[in-house]
């Protein structure tokens, strides 16, 4: 962080200003983890984020640089996008992912979130799971090429998007799996929604649940357009 | 001393360690450059912190000691809540302190503060409730760890190396103060003070970590009024009521969350609930509806069958109608075609007509050759007419003469015209020839010519004699004859005659007369004169021939009379003399000119006449010919009036056959138009019939389209029982069939709608469903489509609607329950909410009045303390913030100090430019007031870096006696480090004096300090000093037994 001449940050200065000393290092420490942490961050371990004044101030903070807090949860707090940065970013077809790496994301999260929350065996609309997918059966019954999937993998956890599965608990045959990575604590409430939206299409366009999004989507688009 | 940690540790740890106790005493291992010593610190009053550096104060250590005051008594400027990390920089670093090749960084460096009673005055009452907090400075992070120990426990040692290197093994040896780790830079504040802000300090540039500000560290007038509020809440305790608030506020911003989410997940599943609502009360009246459908197909399955039944009635009644016209019409096309064969099958009547036909082409084609003969022969005899005019008048110019006569005289006249030719031939060459004489003699050379050519050539002079003698005319008869022998001599001279002889030899018979040179004697003349014959004036002089010639001539005729030769004359032209010679020669051609006009006239006179002859000749011919073609003409009109006799015998004969002819054309045409008109009657009656064979098809399709007998089976009865039900209807029983398809397909279509509405996806549809409506496209569909589609549609749809109702029941059910149950939630959530939101009002107005007094006491305290030291009063101003609107929001409290400038003046408020020294004076009462307000239990550390650096002379004894006086009063103890100039100040007012020495830059540490107590202090100082040098570790086993 570089300071102007008279000591203020530039992005940040205006919001820090207001708080005192104390308040001041308790904003900054919970804006560094929520923003560096890979996983999301307790509030028991920061004011910050327990105390509701302060996650304002914190809120704030984020929103300078086009961020949001996300809570995780009960009691945790991440980082990411917000929703109209999001959205003005994609417009602009900001896409750091290859297609390729997107297919096996959306093969991992078919595999350990829609398949097991139809199952009834998840519930929440968070994107992180403990059903892991076995990179052998990516590769078996994908439609991608093969010789791409594991790259593709290495890519996605080095983003954060996926994240290996313990051993613990798996039989000694199954080869590597993998489960939706903490980066996906990041989406917000509406990013998850939409992405459960878009799966519901994709995967069972003739469903009532598909049949009931399309007539939410055009109810929005038409008050959208009145407004 | 376990009573402090012990009172906290229930909840959440130790808490408070240090508590009422002040500092006595610390010691440093590897700090920046300080030594190890010990040094007793006095509380309350000034303690002034010198440096001898190796040129003056500067480099001792001074900054860095007051700043490890400043963390040892964990002042917030060290960015405790985010690890501390300036702490760092006050660890030994060999670049700093210029050892690099002698030391290396340190990585970790210890501060260990010891804290007693302010009350103790005897070592055993020191002993007996001291506590000694380590911490241990890391280079990395965490940058700080805090252990501590009840009782005295220090390193220990005779030098420096023996303390320093003790200090790791002490470290070790004491328990982790947080279970399995150390506290940290965070809870620093917490777990030795309880919160309490017991330090403020105004540490130099190069340890100051931060700029944020507090009263101290930054003139006053750069503070806003909201951070002015801070600092003094922090000195006075409020920040923990304030924080206290937030918690609240925090808890009933929760409660608002709870409550703000259920409204939305309410309202969220009321849109949701609403759509299946509206869908349950569709199907009921649905169900309803689909009752008065099915009845209204029943009565119109009654009118059909009906309708079917009258409509087949009428449908056979005029198929037999048709069946009999179509009999009739075939009756009548056969009598049409037994006619036609009858007139089609009439033999003799065509051979009649050929045959007349026949003959009149016959006689026709006779007439027609007969008339061309006759118009061939007309020509003929028109032509030779013609030819036979033109004869006679080319006849007419024979004069009498037949053919032979006339070639007799034509042969003569040839002869003649030969003749004629002949002598004009001769007369021309006679012309011609004289014609030539005469130029001959113009040019002189008709005499002698060859000779004188030769001559001329040889280029002798010559003349012909004749040219040089003339004869006068009275003369001639007698010279003429003398010179005739001579004609046709040249002369010469004399000189020149041999040459003359030589050029002439090859001509034999040349006569040369010897002339004498002339030129010299012009009186020749007269000599030849004298004689009648003179010589011409030449170059020749010829009188000595002429006097021979004269000489020998005698009497008349005779030339010679000696030689006896006689010359008859007598010519009619001179001889002699050119003019005489020409004059002869045109005279010659006169004659011969005239001799040629004759010939050509008697050459004309034959040409006529041949002429005449030859035209006489061919009248005698055309006479002849003339009279050939009269014959000819004779025959041919006699040919003629043969044919015209011929042409009027045949007349009669030709007008009959025309007759006959026409006659039977006549006959022919009538039949055939007769002809023509049968089989247009027969072609009318065709085309009728095909039309009502047509019809009655059409008809036959028609009732055979009816299907009565689906009818009935639709209606399920006999047609009587339908009639029977229609008249039961009433008003309606008028209705047609159509009205009755509209009106059931109306209501069927309503029970559709009310079922699926058009926008709903095909795929919530049963598949019989979906096939008649999507498929079979009833929405879209024409009347005629839906009426077919009207029986199991309905049947479909009552399938469905009987499979939905046991499920919208259950669902109806579930949804008043959930309704009750998700208000019920929203009750309690909003119940909570008030309840959250009514505690942090209530604590909010309570806390307000409690700030609002601290802050009049505090407000009082400074009035107090600016007039106790020298001001004309002081005082706060503090406006009651309206609580926040969101319970998220900071509540923001301002505190506007402000003070007299002068006797008796308004107050006027701190952002009022003034002199430094004033601000800071100001400050330094604000900050004491602040701590006096809070009540004196605790003591207050003010550390200045600096002391007094914007004063003058005269107020840096009074800032000085200020912190003495304020430190003595009050529970305060002000540490400030001085610059050298202060010194002197200094020492006299301050409770304590440091002083820190080193001497040379090649030292790495300092040495021993210089530490002197002032009158008051001197005995505790050294009895401090000594108590604290006097640790061995097997004090603490004796304290710890």
């Amino acid at each position: 962080m570089t300071a102007t001449t008279d000591g203020q940050h530039p992005v940040f200065g205006p919001v820090l200003s207001e708080l005192n000393e104390r308040h001041r290092d308790e904003v900054l420490t919970a804006f560094a983890a929520v923003e560096h942490g890979r996983d999301p961050v307790p509030e028991a371990q920061l004011a910050a984020l327990r105390d509701a004044t302060l996650r304002r101030h914190l809120r704030r903070l984020l929103d300078r640089v086009g961020r949001t807090l996300v809570q995780v949860g009960n009691g945790h707090w991440t980082s990411g996008y917000a929703d109209d940065v999001a959205a003005r970013l994609s417009a602009e077809g900001w896409q750091p992912l290859p297609a390729i790496d997107r297919a096996v994301l959306v093969l991992v999260l078919v595999h350990s979130v829609a398949i097991p929350r139809s199952q009834g065996l998840l519930s929440g609309d968070s994107w992180t799971s403990a059903h892991p997918t076995s990179a052998d059966e990516l590769v078996r019954y994908a439609q991608l090429p093969r010789g791409e999937i594991r790259p593709a993998l290495q890519r996605l956890r080095a983003a954060g998007l996926v994240q290996s599965a313990p051993w613990r608990g798996r039989g000694p045959d199954t080869g590597t799996a993998y489960l939706p990575g903490p980066a996906l604590n990041r989406l917000t409430p509406s990013a998850r929604q939409r992405l459960e939206h878009q799966l519901i299409l994709a995967a069972a366009p003739e469903s009532p649940l598909a049949a009931s999004i399309r007539a939410k989507q055009a109810a929005s688009e038409h008050t959208d357009g009145d407004r | 001393m376990s009573t402090a940690r012990s009172a906290a540790a229930g909840t959440t740890g130790p808490f408070d360690v240090v508590g009422d106790r002040v500092l006595v005493g610390v010691q440093v291992v590897d700090i920046s450059r300080l030594s190890t010593h010990p040094v007793p610190v006095t509380t309350q009053g000034l303690v002034t912190v010198a440096g001898q550096g190796p040129k003056d104060s500067n480099g001792a250590g001074k900054s860095s000691f007051i700043a490890a005051l400043s963390l040892l008594h964990a002042d917030e400027q060290w960015r405790l809540a985010s690890g501390a990390s300036g702490a760092a920089e006050l660890l030994f670093t060999a670049e700093l302190a210029a050892q690099e090749s002698r030391w290396s960084n340190v990585d970790r460096g210890y501060l260990i503060g010891v804290f007693a009673m302010p009350g103790a005055t005897s070592a055993e009452e020191l002993a007996d409730d001291t506590v000694t907090v380590w911490l241990r400075i890391n280079r990395k992070a965490p940058y700080i760890d805090l252990r501590w120990h009840d009782g005295l426990y220090v390193p220990y040692g005779e030098s420096e190396s023996d303390r320093a290197g003790r200090a790791d093994e002490m470290w070790r040896s004491l328990p982790r103060s947080n279970g399995r780790t150390d506290f940290h830079a965070n809870q620093l504040s917490k777990v030795l003070f309880g919160q309490h802000a017991r330090c403020v300090s105004f540490l130099s540039t190069s340890v100051r970590s931060s700029p944020t500000a507090n009263l101290l560290a930054q003139p006053l007038n750069d503070l806003a009024p909201q951070r002015i509020f801070d600092a003094i809440a922090t000195l006075t305790g409020l920040d923990r009521e304030l924080d206290h608030e937030q918690v609240l506020r925090s808890a009933e911003h929760r409660h608002r969350t709870t409550v703000l989410d259920a409204e939305k997940d309410l309202a969220d599943w009321e849109r949701d609930m609403a759509v299946v609502e509206a869908g349950i009360a569709r199907r009921i009246k649905a169900r309803e509806l689909l009752d008065e459908a099915r009845q209204a197909w029943r009565s119109r399955c009654a009118r059909h069958l009906l309708d079917g039944v009258e409509q087949a009635h009428h449908l056979r009644s005029r198929l037999n109608t048709l069946s009999e016209s179509i009999d009739e019409i075939r009756a009548e096309i056969q009598g049409v075609d037994d006619q036609l064969a009858a007139l089609s099958d009439d033999d003799g009547a065509v051979r009649r007509f050929d045959a007349a036909r026949k003959a009149r082409q016959e006689l026709l084609g006779r007439d027609r050759e007969l008339d061309a003969g006759h118009q061939a022969a007309t020509q003929n005899l028109e032509r030779l007419t013609t030819r036979l005019r033109e004869l006679t008048d080319a006849a007419r110019t024979t004069d009498g003469r037949d053919v032979e006569t006339a070639r007799a005289e034509e042969a003569e006249a040839k002869t003649a015209l030969e003749e004629a030719i002949a002598a004009h031939g001769v007369a021309k060459a006679a012309e011609a020839q004289a014609r030539t004489g005469i130029a001959a003699a113009e040019a002189g050379d008709d005499v002698a010519t060859e000779q004188r050519e030769r001559l001329r050539e040889a280029g002798v002079p010559a003349a012909a004699l004749v040219d040089v003698v003339e004869v006068a005319p009275d003369e001639r008869d007698s010279w003429e004859p003398r010179l005739t022998p001579y004609r046709h001599a040249v002369v010469v001279a004399r000189a020149d005659a041999e040459r003359a002889r030589a050029a002439l030899a090859d001509l034999p018979g040349s006569v040369v007369v010897m002339a004498e040179p002339a030129g010299d004697e012009p009186a020749a003349d007269d000599a030849a004169t004298a004689d009648g014959a003179t010589e011409t004036p030449a170059t020749f002089d010829l009188s000595a021939f002429l006097a021979a010639v004269a000489q020998r001539s005698g009497e008349q005729a005779v030339v010679d009379g000696e030689a006896g030769v006689l010359v008859v004359g007598g010519f009619t032209e001179p001889i002699t003399g050119r003019a005489s010679r020409v004059a002869a020669a045109e005279s010659e051609h006169r004659a011969r000119v005239a001799a040629v006009e004759d010939a050509r006239a008697a050459l004309d006179t034959a040409r006529a006449a041949l002429d005449t002859a030859e035209s006489r000749t061919r009248a005698a011919r055309a006479a002849e010919e003339a009279d050939a073609v009269r014959s000819e003409i004779a025959e041919l009109r006699e040919a003629n009036e043969q044919r015209q006799a011929r042409r009027d015998e045949l007349a009669p004969k030709l007008a009959e056959a025309e007759d006959v002819y026409a006659r039977e054309l006549g006959v022919r045409d009538s039949r055939d138009e007769r002809i023509a008109g049968l089989r247009q009657t027969r072609k009318r009656l065709e085309h009728t019939l095909s039309e009502r064979e047509a019809e009655m098809f059409r008809l036959t399709e028609e009732r055979d389209a009816i299907g009565l007998l689906d009818r009935e089976k639709a209606w399920g009865d006999t047609p009587e029982a339908a009639e029977q039900h229609l008249s039961e209807l009433g008003d309606e029983q008028s209705r047609t069939t159509a009205e009755w398809d509209e009106y059931a397909c109306r209501l069927t279509n309503e029970v559709a709608v009310g079922c699926f509405p058009p926008s709903t996806p095909n795929d919530e549809m049963t598949a019989e469903l979906r096939e008649l409506l999507v498929t079979q496209n009833w929405h879209g569909g024409s009347l005629e489509t839906r009426v077919g589609l009207v029986q199991p549609l309905q049947r479909a749809l009552r399938a469905h609607l009987d499979d939905t109702e046991e499920h919208d029941q259950h669902q109806r059910q579930q949804i008043t329950e959930q309704r009750t149950r998700r208000s019920n939630d929203l009750s309690a959530a909003r119940l909570g909410l008030a309840e959250a939101e009514q505690t942090a009002r209530a604590h909010r107005t309570s806390l307000a009045s409690g700030i609002k007094a601290m802050l009049t006491k505090v407000g009082a305290e400074f009035d107090r303390l600016d007039q106790e030291y020298g001001g004309y009063g002081a005082g706060l101003d503090f406006p009651e913030p309206e609580p926040p609107a969101e319970p998220d929001k900071p509540w923001r409290w301002t505190v506007t100090p402000k003070w007299r400038r002068a006797e008796g003046q308004r107050m006027s408020a701190y952002t009022l430019r003034s002199n430094t020294a004033q601000m800071d004076e100001k400050a330094v009462k604000l900050v004491c007031a602040a701590a006096l307000a809070r009540g004196g239990d605790r003591p207050l550390l003010l550390i200045l870096d600096e002391l007094g650096r914007n004063l003058g002379k005269q107020h840096r004894r009074e800032a000085v006696a200020l912190f003495e006086r304020i430190g003595n009063d009050h529970n305060i103890t002000v540490v400030g480090a001085l610059q050298d100039d202060m010194e002197r100040y200094a020492i006299e007012a301050s409770g304590l004096y440091v002083k820190l020495r080193r001497r040379s830059d090649t030292m790495a540490y300092n040495e021993e300090p210089v530490i002197v107590g002032d009158d008051a202090n001197r005995a505790r100082v050294q009895l401090l000093r000594d108590w604290l040098t006097s640790y061995r570790p097997g004090d603490v086993a004796q304290l710890g037994g």
